[in-house]
């Protein structure tokens, strides 16, 4: 289900270089092209800048210098109205899922309806329960955030992403916080999406089992070189890739034929000892 | 008897011998019998006097330690060890890991590994050089300076776009509000402004007694509060009430991405979170000065009353002292109060940090921020108000 690179892509970023204020850059030159359709991984180790890109990708954060380019359009050469044009056909899910407290799981998916559609109240609800149904949780439709549970918050984010019936979707962590069944079921969940509503989605993670689950490319953030390590089928990285990257990606116990171990420390010190990936 | 030892029960770590080889340049420690933090750290003095009364040719090359007489030991020893890994990194002598047992040393290579990484990684700058501190300070001065300018810029835009009738902000937030900051804070504006009614009455009839002249106490009751006391009150009343809840309710939304969520999705969050808290609380104000303003006479007229002063009497002389010019003065100010203190708990909101200590420190300096521009607009008011006579 590979986007083939002939198609125009959705997402286009050429030289983008990250920085924090006057702080020197988190990342630099970045060049990569996401086309419609596929499932595009953004990977690397904790604080090396996954995050911050994904920021900068949907326009909440403005590049060091370098250009992205969202649906053919300058994302940081536009006019307001036109980068709000340009949000509406993307969705988002947050890490803890941002749900807005103050309403229902049903209102939390009603209110991008509600801002930008034309539907009354009650087909509004109706589209609203769909969305939730498709998550898998219509029976939490009148909860409020703080009632349900992690898993449950980032479905129910992921409902409200989709409200729009956006042409994009961008995932940050989606797997951070759950049990391996939920996260499981949020990777189906993600694969279903694509099938059944054709939608690009970019997701942030670090996860291995997601990578291989329902990546069709990945993006290697590199901290120490402060670039990008590589780019392709994690499953063919796994092979090609340079070597401290098939490292990373090789410690997923699941893989046939990695069997990686961590140097076994024996636990007399005292110390926490680090812990061996099965 | 509670298990807490004297202080002079309580054993020193004792010293750790240690000698030098000046043939071979090799200083050697060997620490002896018990390790234990409940003792204390050990110091590294014998090491550095083996160091100092080594004569003054020797090529010290190696540190050995000698743990064949450690009985028992936990992070006091490797503490005791580290401090003499520093000792010889500075005078340029190996340290000599191999020669400790392998428990002890896989625990102090680990730990001295890390102090070596420990490098900044952020610019040499010291950060104890006054000039650097200086610098620092003025950045972060400028830094908020451009983000209040920043906000006001953004709140005055959305009010633009309110007048203009093209905000995007839902009507049934402005109910809830004015429901939050004005109905249910009757009560509490009830007992603090009749109480301050009738401290205004004690005070000046302190001194109109004396003259016989009562009936005056009233119109300094009237003046007073209409002018000054219960708009003053209100304000502060709602900054600690309403301001500091804004800031919170808003700081927490920006910790959970709550903000960001609603800014991917093309919403203005100044124009859907801070306007309808602003027009709540810029349209209950006033309405709240005036009810403090009345229930402030009644305060005072419960004191008064009690020194001769009749119904018809205070109701009389408040007709004849009060004026429009009197009442409005402190309406129009709390029409600018109200949009102060809204506006410094939004701002405070707002521009809160991602973690729940920031959002209290939001609901903390907003409280701060918004008493502060209500004495300081009071100020200007009154120097105003004195030119053109109002």
């Amino acid at each position: 289900m590979t986007g083939t690179p002939t198609e125009k892509p959705v997402i286009d970023v050429r030289e983008l270089t990250m920085a924090y204020g006057f702080d020197e850059p988190i990342m630099r030159d970045l060049n990569f092209s996401i086309f419609p359709k596929e499932i595009f991984i953004i990977m690397g180790g904790s604080g090396c800048g996954k995050s911050s890109l994904l920021r900068h990708l949907i326009g909440l954060q403005q590049p060091r210098s370098g250009e992205i380019f969202l649906f053919g359009k300058n994302l940081n050469r536009c006019t307001e109205d036109e980068q709000n044009a340009l949000r509406q056909r993307i969705g988002v899910m947050y890490q803890g899922g941002a749900l807005w407290s103050s309403m229902t799981l049903l209102e939390n998916v009603m209110l991008p309806l509600e801002e930008f559609s034309k539907l009354n109240t009650r087909e509004r609800r109706e589209v609203a329960r769909y969305k939730l149904a498709l998550v898998g949780l219509e029976d939490a439709a009148d909860k409020y955030p703080a009632e349900i549970s992690g898993g449950m918050a980032k479905r129910a984010s992921i409902a409200r992403a989709i409200a729009l019936d956006p042409e994009i979707l961008f995932f940050d962590e989606p797997g951070a916080g759950l049990d391996p069944i939920a996260s499981k079921e949020l990777d189906d969940l993600t694969l279903n999406i694509r099938d059944a509503l054709g939608t690009t989605i970019v997701i942030v993670t670090h996860e291995l089992d997601s990578i291989f689950a329902v990546g069709d490319r990945a993006l290697f953030l590199d901290s120490a070189t402060k670039t990008a390590g590589a780019l392709g089928d994690p499953r063919e990285l796994r092979e090609t890739a340079p070597a401290d990257i098939r490292y990373f990606l090789s410690r997923a116990g699941t893989l046939p034929g990695a069997k990686h171990q961590a140097p076994s420390i024996k636990p007399n010190t005292g110390l926490p000892s680090p812990v061996t990936v099965h | 008897m509670f298990g807490f030892r004297k202080k002079s029960e309580r054993r020193k770590i004792s010293a750790v011998p240690a000698e030098c080889d000046e043939t071979t340049g090799t200083l050697i420690v060997r620490p002896q019998g018990k390790w234990s933090i409940s003792l204390g750290l050990a110091d590294t003095k014998t090491l550095q006097k083996a160091y100092a009364d080594a004569s003054p040719k020797t090529q010290f090359r190696t540190l050995r330690f000698d743990c064949s007489g450690v009985t028992e030991y936990d992070s006091a020893l490797v503490c005791y060890l580290l401090r003499c890994i520093s000792f010889c990194r500075e005078k340029n002598i190996d340290a000599d890991l191999e020669s400790l047992p392998a428990d002890i040393r896989r625990l102090t290579e680990l730990a001295s590994g890390s102090a070596t990484a420990g490098t900044p990684t952020r610019g040499n700058a010291d950060e104890s050089d006054i000039f650097y501190r200086i610098g620092e300070r003025v950045t972060q001065i400028a830094e908020n300076a451009r983000k209040q300018l920043n906000f006001l810029g953004e709140t005055v835009a959305a009010f633009g776009n309110f007048f203009r009738g093209k905000a995007r902000y839902r009507g049934r937030d402005v109910l809830y509000f004015i429901q939050g900051c004005g109905i249910d804070a009757l009560p509490i504006i009830s007992l603090i402004s009749f109480i301050t009614g009738m401290i205004l009455a004690y005070i000046g009839a302190m001194q109109l007694e004396r003259f016989g002249a009562i009936i005056y106490v009233v119109s300094l009751i009237a003046i007073a509060m209409y002018r000054e006391m219960g708009v003053i009150m209100t304000s502060v009343i709602m900054c600690g009430r309403t301001g500091s809840a804004f800031a919170a309710q808003i700081g927490s939304m920006q910790a959970s991405e709550e903000i960001s969520a609603l800014r991917v999705l093309g919403i203005n969050p100044v124009e859907y979170l801070v306007l309808p808290r602003m027009i709540a609380l810029t349209l209950m104000m006033p309405l709240l000065t005036l009810y403090s303003d009345i229930l402030g006479l009644l305060g005072g007229f419960s004191v008064v009353s009690t020194m001769g002063v009749t119904p018809e009497q205070f109701w009389h002389q408040t007709v004849l002292t009060m004026n429009l010019e009197h009442l409005f003065s402190g309406l129009i100010k709390s029409v600018f109060f109200g949009w102060l203190v809204a506006w410094a708990g939004c701002y405070r909101g707002m521009t809160a940090g991602k973690s729940s200590l920031a959002v209290g420190e939001a609901a903390t300096s907003a409280a701060v921020l918004g008493i502060t521009l209500i004495v300081i607009g009071d100020g200007i008011f009154a120097v105003v108000f004195n030119i053109i006579g109002f």
